[in-house]
């Protein structure tokens, strides 16, 4: 069930409606607690027990970290959350990633090692929610969050299902205060919501699915196409990117903002950074800041000397690529961003003029894509040099449907990020000047006339799969 | 009423404006979705158009109607001194039954001046076939109107299949259905449209003059040229299905899993406008089993049996066959002449 299937509209109207009906904050949490339950068991219903088995290892590690003033004793506990989770985190994820790389190096050296491959099926959101139960015993384990003493409120936040499978990556220290809070229906910005979610659905249906038809073939043999058709390629997968993640953040902030709760921004326009810096300072905030908190900080940030400062990016957007999948493009991809913002402290590319800048920024985040989208490294350098002019390969003649929406893309980024009154707030959009009944009104009609521009046939999240 | 439920019931009225905002507007853009855009429709529903208050009868169905009737051979066969007579071939390719009972339905309501026959082949109103790749055409899309869906489901319900399929088949009718309601995904079809104009003249031309036929032989499209040559390259299989049909032509079949209903229906809404459903048994290789169960029960009321290789043996001949499933040129005039001296008798007898 993904946010812009039917299905899930029905699922979320009967979940909203008994949600605002109950009248204890307790029935409503244990109420959004099931329905989230539901909600990831449409997915598959085996890996459920993780989910709980992460809740209940993480709640107890916080419980016993709260009840110890011995430092080793919530040492332990810390560790035994790290192990538990990053555990399955790596088993389910990168199992067969890491067997697979040491037989081939192991063949490499001469000695080949027999290493079975478990092909493991990899269980929706596991990326997402381990990271946030990380958030929240790391948080306890520092003192810097009291840790909660209501399972039904550990367990919502875990599995909250408006980000459960995709994000944004809540902190517990954001998430959890909201759960004490009593929510009430005057406080719910009802049409901020409604317009976020319907912008969240045009990025993904209208945006996204739509250009997917063009991306998929380029992308599949990258030989057999003309510098001019992989360029394009490689501008339209940023574009369903893009289009794919930032709709469904909104789509989740919209919804989880309908049930009274908030969760962080996770896109401020970033096809207009004038920067790698700045690129990641609006690409998915919430997994960048979460390895800027637990990571980069802990490795000594940038208060260290160059070198280690840049040894310190590099590790940590290599992990920020290894967390995106297992495979050796996905590594690649998070070094090169690495790299370049490693650069970038030496280079003060924030001299430069703003087109300047901004076409640096696309240039670099575009190759970087098609080191995130190719099937393999092989594909990927055959991909660029293609788009290098490398190939041979006879266009097949430059739509100018795509390019008018690529231009749409990046409009529609500058349009929201004007549009929004608070950077730190996703549903602070502007007023419309209408009475309720006008805006009920036009919202029927701005929803008719946009569904037919939804991409026809069923395109699951590009983001699930992390 | 407290203040809680005053807030209820009036965010539930918000709810029902934003539904009807909703509901006015796909019904505006319904009207410029091209439903009609398939190869040729839209020239044959232009050439109907101009001439449908002077047509008595129309033809309704799928190819092997489109490829069978010959208004051109038809109408003088049956046209009396001061007593003209024209028809309309309104068949098309891969139409199916729920399909051709929508397309009447809109040609109903238009209530063309002098219509007086209908003439159909027997439906089968089954919700499986339909739907082999066509799922999201805009044919398919088209006849998924709440009655057409009705239609669908109802058959559905009806089908001997386990009850896990009947639901996933429901699911799919249900999925075309709002995709109907909603326009989903129709945009670059209405674009697409809005770009391309209007309908061809000399062929809105070419279906006036010829009444809707047009036959196989004059299609410029090489997936029927292939369908000709694969039918010539094995004849001899053919010739095999023409044997076996010998012996089954007058089989029956119960009716248990049939849409009786939706054929009540259909008859109704004819009837309503003051015409009359005929139905025909063409000459192809299926037994026509549930329609032969269909006249047994006396369900269908006027039927002219053209089917079947003892009675119609000529029909069914290599050389009349311009694939296996549809009369070449020469053969559907002989048809249609065999068609008008039986509809003849049998327009006779209902006066």
């Amino acid at each position: 069930m993904i946010f812009s299937e039917a299905r899930f509209i029905v699922f979320f109207a009967v979940v909203f409606g008994l949600h605002w009906a109950l009248r204890s904050q307790r029935a409503r949490k244990t109420w959004l607690l099931v329905a989230s339950y539901a909600f990831y068991a449409a997915w598959d219903v085996r890996f459920l027990a993780l989910i709980v088995a992460s809740t209940v290892v993480d709640f107890a590690a916080g419980r016993a970290m709260a009840r110890s003033n011995e430092r080793s004793t919530r040492r332990l506990w810390m560790a035994a959350s790290l192990v538990c989770n990053l555990g399955l985190l790596g088993f389910f994820k990168y199992y067969d990633f890491f067997a697979e790389s040491a037989v081939a190096f192991s063949t490499w050296l001469g000695l080949p090692l027999d290493l079975a491959l478990l092909q493991v099926v990899l269980p929706v959101g596991i990326s997402f929610y381990t990271f946030q139960t990380l958030s929240y015993t790391i948080d306890v384990y520092r003192n810097k969050l009291p840790p909660t003493r209501s399972p039904l409120d550990f367990a919502l936040f875990v599995a909250f299902f408006p980000q459960l499978v995709a994000g944004p990556i809540v902190r517990a220290s954001t998430f959890l205060p909201q759960l004490v809070r009593p929510v009430r229906f005057a406080d719910v910005r009802v049409r901020a919501c409604l317009l976020l979610f319907l912008v969240g659905w045009v990025k993904k249906a209208c945006l996204s699915d739509q250009v997917a038809v063009v991306v998929d073939p380029i992308f599949a043999a990258p030989a057999s196409h003309a510098a001019a058709d992989l360029w394009l390629g490689a501008v339209l997968y940023a574009v369903q990117i893009y289009g794919d993640f930032s709709g469904y953040s909104d789509m989740a902030i919209a919804t989880a903002g309908l049930l009274g709760y908030a969760l962080p921004v996770n896109f401020a326009a970033p096809y207009l950074a004038t920067s790698v810096r700045d690129f990641w300072r609006r690409w998915h905030i919430s997994l960048s800041t979460w390895f800027r908190d637990y990571l980069f900080i802990p490795l000594g940030g940038s208060r260290v000397g160059p070198g280690r400062t840049a040894l310190n990016l590099l590790v940590v957007f290599t992990l920020c690529g290894l967390w995106h999948g297992a495979a050796w493009t996905f590594v690649i991809w998070g070094l090169f961003h690495g790299v370049f913002l490693g650069l970038e402290r030496r280079l003060d590319v924030g001299r430069l003029p703003g087109v300047v800048a901004r076409s640096y920024t696309l240039l670099v985040v575009l190759v970087g894509w098609v080191l995130f989208r190719a099937e393999s490294l092989d594909g990927a350098l055959e991909y660029l040099a293609g788009m290098a002019g490398a190939g041979s390969a006879a266009s097949a003649g430059v739509d100018l449907r795509w390019w008018l929406l690529v231009a749409g893309t990046l409009a529609l980024q500058w349009m929201l990020s004007a549009a929004r009154r608070r950077a730190d707030d996703p549903l602070a959009l502007p007023r419309v000047p209408l009475p309720d009944i006008a805006f009920a009104f036009a919202y029927g009609v701005v929803v008719a006339l946009l569904l037919p521009w939804a991409a026809t046939g069923y395109r699951p999240f590009i983001y699930f799969q992390f | 009423m407290t203040r809680v439920q005053g807030s209820v019931l009036r965010n539930l009225g918000l709810v029902l404006v934003c539904v009807a905002g909703f509901v006015v507007t796909t019904r505006l853009v319904r009207q410029v979705v091209p439903y009609d855009a398939d190869r040729g429709q839209r020239s044959k529903m232009a050439a109907f158009t101009e001439v449908e208050d002077e047509i008595d009868a129309i033809y309704v169905g799928s190819s092997v109607v489109y490829r069978s009737f010959v208004p051109a051979v038809i109408d003088p066969l049956l046209t009396r001194p001061g007593e003209p007579f024209r028809s309309f071939n309104l068949g098309l390719g891969g139409m199916s039954d729920f399909e051709a009972a929508a397309l009447l339905r809109e040609i109903l309501v238009r209530r063309p001046a002098r219509l007086r026959w209908v003439v159909l082949v027997p439906p089968r109103w089954d919700p499986r076939r339909y739907s082999v790749g066509n799922e999201e055409t805009l044919r398919s899309v088209r006849w998924h109107t709440p009655r057409g869906t009705f239609d669908a489901l109802m058959s559905v319900a009806l089908l001997e299949d386990a009850l896990g399929d009947k639901l996933a088949l429901m699911g799919e009718h249900v999925g075309v259905f709002a995709r109907w309601l909603g326009n989903y995904g129709m945009g670059p079809a209405i674009a697409e449209a809005w770009l391309a104009g209007d309908a061809a003249r000399g062929e809105i031309d070419a279906f006036v003059a010829q009444g809707g036929y047009r036959a196989l032989e004059d299609e410029d499209d090489p997936r029927v040229t292939k369908r000709r040559d694969t039918f010539l390259a094995d004849e001899s299989a053919y010739r095999a299905a023409v044997a076996s049909l010998m012996g089954g032509t007058q089989q029956a079949s119960d009716l248990d899993d049939f849409n009786v209903d939706a054929l009540v229906a259909q008859r109704r809404e004819v009837a309503e406008v003051g015409a009359d459903v005929v139905y025909v048994f063409p000459p192809v290789l299926g037994p026509l089993a549930v329609a032969r169960s269909l006249a047994v029960s006396g369900r269908l009321p006027l039927v002219i049996d053209l089917h079947g290789p003892l009675a119609q043996g000529d029909l069914y001949d290599v050389d009349a066959r311009f694939d296996k499933g549809h009369l070449d040129r020469e053969a559907a005039a002989e048809f249609s002449r065999r068609f008008a001296q039986l509809f003849d008798v049998l327009r006779d007898e209902g006066r």
